[in-house]
């Protein structure tokens, strides 16, 4: 762990220096990187997105410390069963253990450090390291050693730094499980905050309760700073021009045909696209909201009628009919009406509850990260609904999506701009002067195009770098 | 010349037609090979069976194709601009009847070129081919690229 050379504010400090007021600003040194420099109020610095250094001390400092969403409980359910994911640049294994509890796993074997599981899920009743047979239990222990008795009397198969390392910590929200490689830090429930709501409100949409990840899912990769994701994905000012060509197209389409039956997704996809089509004043309607620890989730699209909460057809009667069912016709109105959007849990998950999807981010280095997309089926709704979730994952997260493929071409485009241009500092103060502090709970909040999202993120990175623990 | 090898000789022509219309960025002549009611679909895993119930790379009727024709033509399609160079190299090609249509299965090897990046899609592909007047109508294109499953950077040429 790196030294603290000086210690860092207080969360909820950081979080109120959003820029709005002036803190004299001191230096705060871990491993020799500036922390106070890069996360100025105006912006970050250029070297957040390309530094090599910096990118090994967020692995450390921030992926290692935080709660890191590693997989819905739907994905493991039986003992045995694993699933292979990564918490920053550490592969790890989700083990539904012999007593249905969760375990996080390292995937590599602690003889030679081989990477012990290749396959990206299965069932298993140990794992076996295929180079030398060193054989362990689902909860990492060690229980075999071919030869064992060639080894000194100093060996012991009981020893714990001879068992796969594992999360200190794993807790599930309503089945979300979320890791932290740290013994220490703020439980989850408060660390997620408000962020809560997002979780509660995709389960509650399932009218039997129960939600499983269901019919694949995608995984993307951009040659980019893995922050850019989250920096765009509650950016309102970007759609009109990033994707102004698919909603040119589907405006297009609209007029072509009127009426005709489609086949495969009856006009949703072109509705998604068009549904970029964001003009500055929608931009003025679409509320922000920036949490502390850096999540961030937008707001007001169907008040303002910007967005319809449902499409009006038979699937989703239906569908309303056995949500009423199950919760009565005002708490339904209030699951189907909730008015939030990419509710981005900080550092790595999107959560779209209205769709049924979450995405997920995977840095891999400073310059390269992957972002998976998944979408769920609710139990107890029609199947078309869940026709519907794939649909919008296919259109919004397929590396070959009209929509995401520009986002993605931006994203490597900014990269390269940094690693070869001469801005040293980027900015995002849009917004910075009329967002509103929700008293005394260190969130904030806008109702016009403000960049707040990307300031929580900033004050979040600012104070996972340099709090010494 | 047999029926046979003139059917071979047929669907091969059309397929490195539909190749060429491809690298060249003719996306609206390329739609207008397929039927009113085809389907072109690139599955996301590896022997997907499940068309709708399971997320597909790209999984769309015409109209939808020609919305992505569409697209690709408009100036400011980022992701498509520079526009890419590309090979579609078609081979070994075989076909069958099925009823009074083809199905044509064939490997595909697509490269890709664009800022000094190269990247490389492969596949097997099935065409299902409504013989008209002159020519095929494609009822249904299903390419299964042996990446699937793994993580893709963004791809803007149809494969």
């Amino acid at each position: 762990m790196p030294v603290l050379t000086t210690p860092g504010k207080s969360l909820v400090e950081t979080i109120f220096d959003l820029g709005h007021s002036k803190f004299h600003t001191r230096r705060i040194m871990v491993d020799n990187i500036d922390i106070e420099a890069i996360a100025g109020k105006q912006g970050m610095l250029a070297r957040a997105y390309t530094d090599p250094e910096v990118f090994k001390l967020e692995m450390e400092r921030i992926f290692q410390r935080v709660w890191i969403f590693v997989g819905h409980e739907s994905q493991v359910p039986k003992p045995g069963n694993f699933r292979r994911t990564s918490i920053g640049t550490n592969e790890v294994l989700l083990v539904r253990q012999k007593d249905y509890s969760l375990k996080i796993l390292f995937n590599n074997c602690a003889h030679r450090g081989t990477r012990l599981c290749a396959a990206a899920e299965g069932n298993r009743t140990s794992f076996i390291c295929p180079y030398h047979a060193w054989t362990f239990d689902l909860d990492g222990t060690l229980k075999g050693v071919p030869d064992v008795e060639s080894y000194p009397t100093s060996f012991d198969i009981n020893d714990p730094s001879l068992h796969l390392k594992s999360a200190p910590r794993l807790q599930d929200y309503r089945g979300f499980i979320f890791a932290s490689l740290s013994e220490q830090g703020p439980n989850l429930i408060d660390y997620l905050g408000k962020m809560t709501d997002a979780i509660d409100n995709l389960v509650d949409r399932a009218p039997d309760g129960i939600i499983s990840v269901d019919g694949g899912h995608f995984r993307v990769r951009y040659s980019g700073n893995w922050k850019l994701h989250h920096e765009n994905a509650n950016d309102t000012v970007h759609p009109g021009f990033v994707h102004e060509s698919s909603v040119t197209a589907a405006r297009q389409s609209q007029k072509g045909k009127r009426g005709k039956a489609e086949p495969i997704d009856d006009g949703q996809t072109r509705g998604m696209m068009a549904s970029n089509g964001l003009s500055p004043k929608d931009w003025n309607t679409i509320e922000l909201n920036g949490m502390s620890n850096g999540h961030s989730f937008m707001s007001g699209f169907y008040k303002s009628g910007l967005l319809a909460p449902q499409r009006d057809d038979d699937v989703t009667r239906t569908y309303r009919t056995a949500l009423e069912k199950a919760h009565g016709k005002k708490r339904t109105d209030a699951i189907l009406g909730m008015d939030r959007f990419n509710n981005l849990i900080w550092p790595n998950l999107n959560v779209n509850s209205q769709f049924h999807q979450i995405r997920v981010v995977h840095p891999i280095s400073v310059n390269e990260t992957v972002i998976e997309g998944y979408c769920f089926r609710l139990k107890g709704a029609p199947e078309e609904i869940f026709y519907r979730s794939i649909r919008f994952l296919g259109t919004l997260v397929s590396p070959a999506s009209m929509i995401f493929s520009d986002d993605l071409e931006i994203f490597e485009r900014i990269q390269h701009g940094l690693e070869n241009g001469k801005l040293e500092r980027l900015d995002h103060r849009r917004g910075m002067a009329t967002d509103k502090p929700l008293n005394g709970t260190g969130n904030f909040h806008s109702t016009t195009s403000s960049e707040l999202p990307l300031r929580s993120q900033r004050a979040a990175w600012k104070y996972w770098m340099s709090a010494g623990q | 010349m047999n029926a046979e090898v003139l059917l071979q000789n047929n669907v091969q022509a059309f397929l490195i037609h539909e190749a060429d219309l491809l690298d060249r960025g003719l996306f609206g002549e390329w739609v207008d090979l397929f039927d009113e009611d085809g389907i072109y679909w690139v599955p996301s895993s590896p022997f997907q069976e499940d068309m709708l119930g399971q997320v597909s790379i790209i999984l769309e009727d015409k109209e939808l194709l020609k919305l992505r024709a569409t697209r690709l033509a408009h100036p400011n399609a980022h992701a498509f601009s520079p526009r890419p160079s590309t090979v579609h190299l078609v081979a070994n090609i075989s076909t069958t009847l099925e009823g009074e249509d083809v199905i044509a299965t064939s490997n595909l090897i697509m490269t890709v070129f664009r800022n000094d990046k190269e990247n490389q899609l492969s596949g097997r592909v099935t065409h299902k081919l409504r013989k008209v007047l002159n020519g095929f109508r494609i009822q249904l294109k299903r390419v299964d690229l042996i990446q699937a499953g793994g993580a893709f950077s963004a791809i803007t040429v149809p494969p």
